[in-house]
This record gives C-alpha cells, structure tokens and sequence, in this order.
C-alpha cells in the first residue's frame, strides 16, 4: 500500500502523464482529420455512449481516447494522492508556528542573509521586529534567555515571521477544482443526454424523446443585415408539462432556456417553403456535470491566482549574543516562488 | 475614421518593421544601446497600435476580434502590451529581439489581409467571447516572451551576447514568471471559451483539432511549471521548454485553423 501511495504522489509521475497526455492528443488531432467522418457524431451524443456504440467497434482507430481516458483517470488519483499528501505538510507549515529549530536549517534555507551589529539584542529584536511589521509579517519571538542551543551557548532570540500563510492552500485549491473538472466531465459523460434535431412547429407541442416534457413554439424572429447575414434570431418557447405551460422564454443564440437540469438551445430556424410554416429546430440537453465544470473553473482561477501572485513567505531570524560583546543576526526564508527579489528584503529586514 | 485608422495601422507597421531591423542588427553586433533602442522603439508601437485598436472598435462596434485580419491585429497590440508591462514589472528588455520580428511578420500578415468590416454574427454578440479572445491572445503574448526569455538563457553561454543579456538567474526567473501568468491567462481563457461554448455551441467542449490542441498547449504549460518544481528541471532544460511552448502555441492559433479542418474558427 505504501509503495503504491508512494507511486502516486509523485510529481515525476505528473510529468510523465503530462508528457504521455500530449503524445495521445497529438495523435488524436490527426486521427481527427484522417477520420474525420467516424468523428462526426462524438459531439451529438454523450462521450461513453459514442464509446460504447462507435468508439468500441473502431477501437483501431479510437485507441487513443481510451488510452486519454486512463492517462486522465491515472492524474487524476495523482492529483488526489500528492494533495492529500502535501495537506499535511502545508497544514503543519502554517499552524504549527515552530521556534524549536537548529542552526543547519537556517544553513539549509535558499534565501539567507547575515550581519554583525553592536547594542542591546532586545533593541535590535524590536527594531526588525518593526519592519516585519510594517511589511506585514506575522510574528512570533522567542524568550532569549531560555533559548540555549545545542549548538551554541550563547543566549539568542529567534524570530519567526510569515505572511500571507493561508495562501498556502492555494495549491490545493488548484488540485480540488481539477478533481472536481474530471469529475464533472465525467458525471456528463456518463450520465448526461442529447437530443438533437428537434423541429418544433408554430403552435403546435413537439415532443422531446426521454423527456417528461414537451416544448411549444409560440412564434419566431428573424432580422437581417443589409448584406443578407444574420443579425438576430430568436424563438419564444414555452415548456408543457402535465398540459400546463411551466416556463415560457425567448431563446436565441448565447440566451438558452433552462428548466429542470436541462437546457433547450436554438440551434436553427425558418420558413417551410411547401407549408408555408415556420418552425424551429431545438437541441435539448441535460448536462448534470456541468454545474461542477463551473464551480471547477472558478474554483481553479482562485486557486491560481493564489498560486502565482501571492508570495507567501516565511522567514526565521536568530539573534545570537556573541562571547564578544556583538551580536550576530543571521536570517533565513522560504518562499512559495522562485523568489529572486527575496534576497533583497532579507536585507532589508535585518 | 478609416484613413486615421490607415494612418496609424501603417505607421505601426513601420515601426515593428523598423524594430525587427534593430533586432536582426542585435543578433549580428550585440549592444545594450540596441536594446535601449528597442525599448523606445515599443513604447511608440504601443501608442500607435492602441491608437488604432481604439479607432478599429469605434470602426466596427464591437471588440475586433473576429476573422484572420483582426486576430492578427489583435495578436499584434497583445504582443507590445504584454512587453510593456513585463518591462514595467522587470525592467527588462532583453526578450525584445525575439519579440519585434514576430510582431513585424504578424503586422505585416495582417496589413496584407482583408480589412473588411463585417457584421457580427448573432453567436459573437457576447461578453464571453471577448474575453475568450482577449486573454488568449494575450497568454499568448506573454508566451511569446518565455520563447524570447529561454532563448536568451542559451544565447548567454555564447561569449558575444554574456556581457549584454542579464544574469542567467534573473532570465530563468522572468522566463518562468511569464509562463505563470501566461497559464492563468490561458486558463481564463479557456474557462471562458467553455462558458460562451456552454451557452451558444449547446457544448462546453467539442471534439475538434483547435480543442484539443487548446488543451495540449494548457497540459504542457502545466507539465511545464511541475516540472521546474523539480530542482533538476531548471536552467537549460526550461529555458527549451520555454521555446517548445511557444511552438505550440502558434501551432494552436495558426498551424491548426490554417492546415486542419476545425469548427473552430482562428
């Protein structure tokens, strides 16, 4: 069990499905054009029912969205096992406030910075722990005289800061709404439903094929550009349920109805020329995973925002009283980012 | 209105000829004086191409996104404002001599297209496809200078260019942070592109080569930024990663409207 959680929450193995996950759509872009015609239904109906009745018959030439869907459903449990792993770690990082730390670990830090000053250490703890402050550092400090080192005996303040921690969750934030997108995708493509080519009449019920309802076209409208392009079209529709008339819009292009988790778009309209009629020709869709998609996507755009444009930094600062009379201040930080500029305000600080 | 819009659009072109000239001569005599020059030369390219942007939306009522001359035009005003506001961000100006050739033969690509103004068909009336569009072109953009950003990095290990292009530390940084703000962009606007598909296509994903490709591109950006995660993809290797996105990235705009069959338009 170990080796297998071990196996999956490696980003070596991010990288490697990323790679596989670009050779098997690069693949499928041309088996797109070189098939084009096997491909013309994937849209109209729901994924694993294309699948299942086209996909699985042609299974030489639609391989790759088979091997797509195993390469998402392997990143996707990577993505799930590498949070949950790296939960634990971002939790204990932003709660656990630890001052108990050795000189080796400063040592270990990418961003270090160091001087030796003269004065009172309590004056000098005060005067950094002034500019953390108005740069929006959290604090803690240690008490100096208990803090007596392994590796030194002389007495030192530590000073812990950080800012912006809770930014740390971010990256989960990101991971979740990708989990959630899959999952999303997922619950349409196996639940969802299509239903295409419905011509509805003027004034008359048409009647849509697994629905409990039937949608009924009041009238059409139709404006055109001097150059004969469309400008607008739009059809009022009303939804009859149990002969009672539930909702009623004007659908057009962009503006679908929405009742009772499926959606009826306008995809075409016009005049029969022989019955001198008009009519409109709807699709009717359920699509139960889309809410998901939508929370996924807002979701993943805080998540990167947070990502990429909040530094969420910590920094720990040793005061160490030399045998001399000076006092040694070294400083150390992390940062969620490629922090080029962090040298610079670890200087700053100190 | 339309000979303003002439005036500017051609001076633009001037002057992103004129840019991508400077660049040529960089690659040939390499002085930091060029790239101050570079720089002066964006600023005034910026003004002109926004002056025509702005003259093209009055134009045509409505964000000028729609069709090749557009796209490239758009694309165009994208590249010089991402510059900006990386020189802005940074200070930086070496990833100019990548950018000005591109932003002539796209200038000069659309300076050849049909300009016609055409009416905007019922299914681009909608907020969403201007911000589909917009953050595209934009990431973009903002990839076009990781490319300018990676390969400086390697052109830096050539003694000619080591004492004119910034530490290698800083490119790799600016390399990287471009990409970073290029996959937001992209995400919104591929997020956005789901929304406007969702509500006018009855699909907020479909099946088609310019999807796919869309998504390839995000894969690889985000297989990109894991992998500098790891300490050992860094330097060189990102540098060419760099490089390889933005490969992707005009094959998702041009390569695959222009030489596959997709419903998707540029």
């Amino acid at each position: 069990m170990k080796l297998i959680w071990k196996f999956f929450k490696s980003i070596r193995l991010t990288i490697y499905l990323c790679v596989i996950y670009i050779i098997l759509s690069l693949w499928g872009s041309f088996s797109l054009q070189i098939d084009g015609d096997l491909y013309k239904t994937i849209d109209n109906e729901v994924l694993f029912n294309w699948l299942r009745q086209t996909g699985r018959p042609a299974i030489n030439k639609t391989s790759w969205i088979f091997l797509l869907i195993i390469n998402i459903v392997f990143l996707g449990i990577n993505t799930l096992v590498c949070t949950i792993d790296r939960l634990a770690n971002i939790w204990k990082r932003v709660f656990n406030r630890n001052l108990n730390i050795q000189i080796e670990f400063l040592n270990s830090l990418k961003f270090r910075s160091e001087k030796i000053a003269e004065g009172d250490p309590e004056v000098i703890k005060n005067v950094i722990l002034t500019q953390l402050h108005r740069k929006g550092y959290n604090t803690i400090t240690s008490v100096p005289d208990k803090q007596q080192t392994t590796d030194n005996a002389c007495p030192r303040i530590i000073i812990y800061a950080d800012k912006n921690c809770f930014f740390a969750f971010a990256e989960v934030i990101v991971h979740f709404a990708f989990i959630l997108l899959l999952l999303g995708h997922l619950i349409t493509s196996i639940y969802g439903s299509k239903s295409i080519d419905n011509v509805a009449w003027k004034n008359y019920k048409t009647v849509i094929p697994n629905k409990t309802f039937s949608v009924l076209l009041h009238d059409i409208n139709m404006r055109f550009y001097p150059s004969g392009q469309p400008e607008d079209f739009s059809a009022d529709i009303g939804i009859i349920k149990d002969n009672n008339e539930v909702t009623r819009k004007v659908i057009k292009i962009n503006y679908p109805l929405f009742y009772d988790g499926n959606v009826v778009y306008l995809t075409n309209l016009g005049y029969d020329q022989s019955a001198n009629w008009p009519y409109a020709v709807l699709t009717v869709n359920s699509d139960p995973g889309a809410k998901f998609v939508l929370w996924a996507g807002i979701f993943f755009m805080i998540g990167l925002l947070g990502t990429f444009f909040v530094t969420y930094r910590r920094i720990w600062i040793f005061i160490t009283s030399l045998e001399n009379g000076q006092i040694e201040i070294k400083a150390g930080a992390w940062i969620n980012q490629t922090g080029y500029k962090m040298d610079k305000e670890l200087e700053n600080i100190i | 209105m339309d000979k303003l819009f002439l005036y500017f659009f051609s001076v633009s072109l001037v002057l992103a000829g004129i840019g991508s000239s400077a660049s040529i001569t960089f690659f040939a005599f390499p002085r930091k004086s060029l790239l101050n020059i570079l720089k002066h030369i964006l600023f005034v390219t910026l003004f002109t191409y926004s002056v025509s942007l702005i003259l093209r939306t009055i134009l045509c009522r409505y964000a000028p996104m729609t069709g090749l001359f557009e796209s490239l035009f758009f694309f165009g005003w994208s590249i010089c404002f991402m510059c900006f506001i990386v020189w802005l961000r940074f200070g930086e100006t070496f990833f100019l001599p990548f950018s000005f050739p591109m932003l002539f033969l796209l200038t000069l690509k659309a300076y050849f297209s049909s300009w016609k103004i055409n009416p905007l068909f019922p299914a681009l009336k909608t907020i969403w496809f201007a911000l589909h569009v917009s953050t595209s072109f934009l990431a973009y953009s903002i990839f076009l200078i990781g490319f300018g950003g990676g390969a400086c990095y390697l052109l830096k290990s050539a003694s000619r260019y080591s004492d004119v292009l910034p530490e290698r530390d800083k490119m790799d940084f600016i390399t990287y942070r471009a990409s970073a703000w290029g996959f937001f962009l992209f995400t919104f606007s591929m997020f956005a592109g789901g929304i406007w598909a969702y509500l006018a296509w009855c699909n907020y994903f479909i099946w088609t080569p310019k999807e796919i490709w869309s998504i390839l591109l995000w894969t690889f950006y985000a297989f990109y930024l894991h992998a500098r995660l790891l300490n050992e993809w860094s330097g060189k290797r990102c540098a060419w990663l760099g490089i390889l996105g933005f490969i992707f990235t005009m094959f998702t705009y041009l390569g695959v409207s222009l030489l596959m069959k997709s419903s998707h338009s540029l």
